[in-house]
């Protein structure tokens, strides 16, 4: 956030929280609740910043016992502007503007933030970076967003498997010539100075999962919805965390998804009539492989969907592995696909290329009359949440239909395929680790299956359905198999598929699990007799799989 | 919205037993009724009865502009065409309510009609004994309405104040639709029943085979369990005479009797009942559900089945609940 606004936004922050809570006759309760459970989350923690923070509440809490109806309001309004303080950080609009006029080392840059000593060894010297250049194809509805963000405000929702996302995102809209969106990133990812400092500076905002603090979460969406309202693009990933199965999201946490709707029914209360709209646009990132891939199948199995809500200590964390990952995969002429996909408004509905909003039969209609009660414009958080849970189940259909489908997903998907036919009746989750009568299939086996894939995504595809890498969209079979085997060859300590003469097989087959998951909720297996093994949601296994 | 007067307009569309019950009511508690239907002949007749503060509209476009709430009282067959006309002129901030207790092919559920034709999202369904006769004679009226939207249960309840309409609301809007619609079907059964010379306990026995069936429809449509013990659902089955269903029930009674399904039906049309026996069975077997009263009765109406047989079959069956 430009520093401008901050002060403006942080100081309406606070009173409209304040305001709201005293409306409802709640400050003293949201007070203690926050006491509570900051302390309780405090016993825990180890950082740095452990010794201020345990101060600062208690200082709260012996303020509260003057219990003043003043005094209270005082304190919340302490709480909330610290809450917001955090959640905001501070901005460097020159750092900002010597990054983004970077250009093409932006990424390397960003990279190199991962490890310091990198920065000074190798600063700018372009060799060693990884360029992005003719590896991320940008596709999709991108003159709409063009276009869509000269009359409102855009919500950029892309799903989220891997940290890399982020990184692939701020490229993406970089190369699109458009500023960074604001987005909020969690406060383990600011743990490193140089990474922080960059992130901080490209827009990101901190957003604390451990805080349990409802209030903390109230003064969190605000300012979401307060960014909006001052016109600040946003990147929300709504499933929250990294898709832990490697499935395509189906049931999106909405979390700060809907901070659309009271921005936009404030724009309307104020009368604002330029740029007032809001546009919340899909898009979806496909790799040949995923950097963590091994933690978060990992964590997958291990829980069973109950999945860790933050992994500190993954593969992000280490920056020789990022480096690696990124220069052999970008060695191989992998492409990475940015998807943009078709935008809708905040209530749900499809919209035109001039941005308009349409009826399920194409009529265009005004979408504002959803905000209305009784005539004027007024936020219903029951209306508001009803509205936003349609907006994901659009926002679902169309990360299935923009998902970039690659010949690794193929390669690993129709290998796990072949397996479990040739293991019939041993247990899903023994195969997994390794058990079963079988470990190999025949590679003949192997082309069989693709080329049944294949034909099921090629009709899927010329009905829109689903997006397709360009071998899997008109090459055969065997380049399919041979560029999953490549890909697979050169990242993970053991390959989710290798060939061993005319045989195929798995080194891992958790990770070919993984990666096989990309093609689960397509029904591909109709009539195979092969049952999906994730529940519909594909956030975890299903029962009896 | 209109806020030039006090009272609000309300558009019902369809002047039968039950699109007349509405106009009656909301006039007589001070609402502006816009008629329309199909006959003009029918509004005016339904206008005369209910006297003041209702207006005869020539389209469905001049019933529904600027109409707080609208009220689709026509059966689920004519629903897609009314929708559509609506949805020429219908705004974000409307309010629909439906009455419909059947399905189109494909079980495409009333609300999803409306949604494609319109762009209406606050969408109620109206279900439970909606016992029109108790409204005539002065005798609560008692209604489900499965809404996802507080707004709809806030302006059905501030239509329905000065009456005796006691409304139970829920969010579960697909429940509500399932329990009506299958509701159909087990009269259709229980009537073929009756009709056959079975007794009561066999009555009840496939009413309750019906909520059940119901129910595990409504487990695979995202529906609530609860809905199926609630008011729209248990609340519909045990007074006697329930007004929307009784015709499925003569109907299915005529079938138990011995005349020929298909001529039965020619009679009978703008039932709900058939078509929506025909497409649940269909969609139970396309989701490997064990349906097998919804399957007896198709069996009956469209495959020729004879009624006595086909209903033994399922009598016979162990009527395990499990919801």
């Amino acid at each position: 956030m430009r520093a401008r606004d901050r002060e403006r936004v942080l100081s309406e922050l606070a009173s409209r929280v304040v305001e709201e809570t005293a409306r409802a006759g709640r400050v003293e309760e949201a007070l203690a609740d926050a006491v509570y459970h900051e302390q309780r989350r405090l016993k825990e923690d180890r950082s740095k910043t452990r010794d201020d923070e345990q101060s600062f509440w208690r200082d709260v809490q012996s303020e509260m016992r003057r219990a003043s109806e003043r005094a209270l309001l005082d304190q919340l309004r302490r709480v909330v502007r610290r809450y917001g303080d955090e959640i905001c950080g501070q901005f460097d609009e020159r750092v900002y503007n010597s990054v983004t006029r970077a250009g093409e080392p932006l990424i390397g840059l960003l990279l190199n933030a991962v490890s310091p000593k990198k920065i000074f060894g190798e600063l700018f010297d372009e060799r060693h970076l990884p360029r992005f250049d003719d590896s991320v194809v940008l596709q999709g509805e991108i003159p709409l967003l063009h276009k869509l963000r000269e009359r409102g405000t855009l919500i950029l929702v892309p799903t989220h498997v891997s940290h890399m996302d982020s990184i692939a995102v701020g490229y993406a809209l970089w190369k699109l010539g458009l500023p960074p969106f604001l987005y909020g990133a969690g406060l383990n990812l600011f743990s490193n100075p140089m990474l922080g400092f960059f992130m901080r500076n490209l827009g990101a905002y901190t957003v604390d999962r451990r805080k349990q603090d409802p209030l903390y979460k109230r003064v969190l969406k605000e300012y979401c919805t307060l960014t909006l309202e001052n016109g600040y693009d946003n990147i929300f990933f709504p499933g929250g965390t990294r898709s832990r199965a490697g499935a395509v999201e189906k049931k999106l946490k909405l979390g700060l998804l809907g901070c659309g709707l009271p921005a936009w029914t404030h724009h309307l209360q104020a009368g604002k009539r330029d740029k007032e709209r809001f546009y919340i646009v899909p898009a979806t990132l496909s790799f040949q492989l995923v950097l963590e891939a091994e933690t978060l199948i990992d964590d997958f199995l291990k829980e069973q969907g109950k999945a860790r809500y933050i992994i500190t200590d993954d593969e992000f964390s280490r920056p020789k592995r990022v480096f690696d990952f990124l220069t052999q995969l970008l060695s191989l002429d992998s492409k990475i696909f940015f998807t943009v996909g078709r935008p809708i408004d905040p209530c749900g509905n499809a919209v035109d290329d001039q941005g308009e909003s349409l009826d399920a039969r194409g009529r265009r209609i005004d979408p504002t009359r959803y905000l209305l009660v009784d005539g004027k414009p007024t936020v219903d958080d029951q209306r508001d949440a009803e509205l936003t849970r349609e907006v994901g189940e659009r926002l679902t259909d169309a990360y299935a239909r923009d998902t970039v489908i690659q010949c690794t997903h193929l390669t690993a998907h129709a290998t796990l395929n072949l397996l479990r036919k040739a293991n019939a009746g041993i247990d899903f989750v023994r195969l997994l680790r390794g058990g079963g009568r079988v470990d190999d299939v025949p590679l003949r086996d192997l082309h069989a299956e693709v080329r049944r894939l294949l034909d099921e995504l090629r009709g899927l595809h010329s009905r829109g359905g689903v997006r397709l890498g360009p071998i899997a969209l008109d090459k055969d079979a065997e380049d399919v198999i041979a560029d999953g085997l490549r890909h697979f060859s050169i990242y993970h300590a053991q390959p989710a598929v290798l060939r061993k003469g005319d045989r195929i097989a798995s080194g891992d087959r958790a990770l070919l699990f993984y990666y096989s998951n990309r093609l689960e909720g397509y029904r591909l297996e109709r009539g195979t007799g092969l049952r999906s093994p994730l529940t519909p949601d594909h956030r975890a296994l299903a029962k009896g799989a | 919205m209109t806020t030039t007067t006090s009272s609000p307009k309300v558009a019902v569309l369809g002047a039968g037993k039950l699109g007349a019950a509405v106009t009656g009511l909301l006039a007589s508690a001070g609402a502006r009724v816009a008629l329309w239907a199909r006959r003009p002949e029918a509004s005016a007749a339904v206008q005369q009865t209910a006297g003041k503060g209702v207006d005869v509209a020539a389209t469905i476009a001049d019933a529904v502009r600027g109409a707080q709430l609208m009220c689709f009282a026509v059966p689920v067959d004519a629903l897609r065409e009314v929708a559509r006309a609506a949805g020429d002129v219908t705004t974000g901030d409307q309010i629909a309510l439906h009455a419909c207790r059947g399905v189109e092919t494909g079980f495409v559920l009333p609300s999803e009609v409306l949604r494609e034709e319109t762009c209406l999202k606050q969408i109620g369904a109206l279900g439970g004994p909606l016992y029109l006769d108790d409204a005539a004679h002065g005798r609560p009226l008692v209604a489900a309405v499965g809404a996802r939207f507080d707004d709809v249960f806030r302006a059905v309840r501030l239509l329905t104040k000065n009456t005796r309409v006691r409304v139970h609301a829920t969010h579960d809007l697909v429940g509500v639709e399932l329990c009506g619609a299958i509701s159909n079907v087990a009269q259709l059964a229980a009537g073929m029943a009756e009709g056959a010379g079975l007794g009561e306990t066999d009555q009840g026995t496939l009413l309750v085979r019906g909520l059940a069936e119901a129910a595990q429809l409504g487990a695979a449509r995202g529906a609530e369990a609860a809905t199926f013990l609630g008011i729209a659902g248990v609340g519909d089955l045990i007074p006697r005479q329930v007004t929307s269903t009784r015709r499925n029930r003569h109907l299915g009674r005529e079938i138990g009797q011995g005349t020929a399904a298909a001529r039965a039906m020619t009679a009978h049309t703008a039932l709900e009942g058939p078509v929506t026996a025909r497409e649940a069975r269909t969609l139970g077997d396309r989701l490997g559900l064990k349906l097998p009263l919804i399957q007896a009765v198709d069996d009956v109406l469209w495959r020729g089945a004879a009624p006595a047989e086909a209903l033994e079959r399922v009598l016979a069956l162990d009527l395990s609940l499990s919801f």
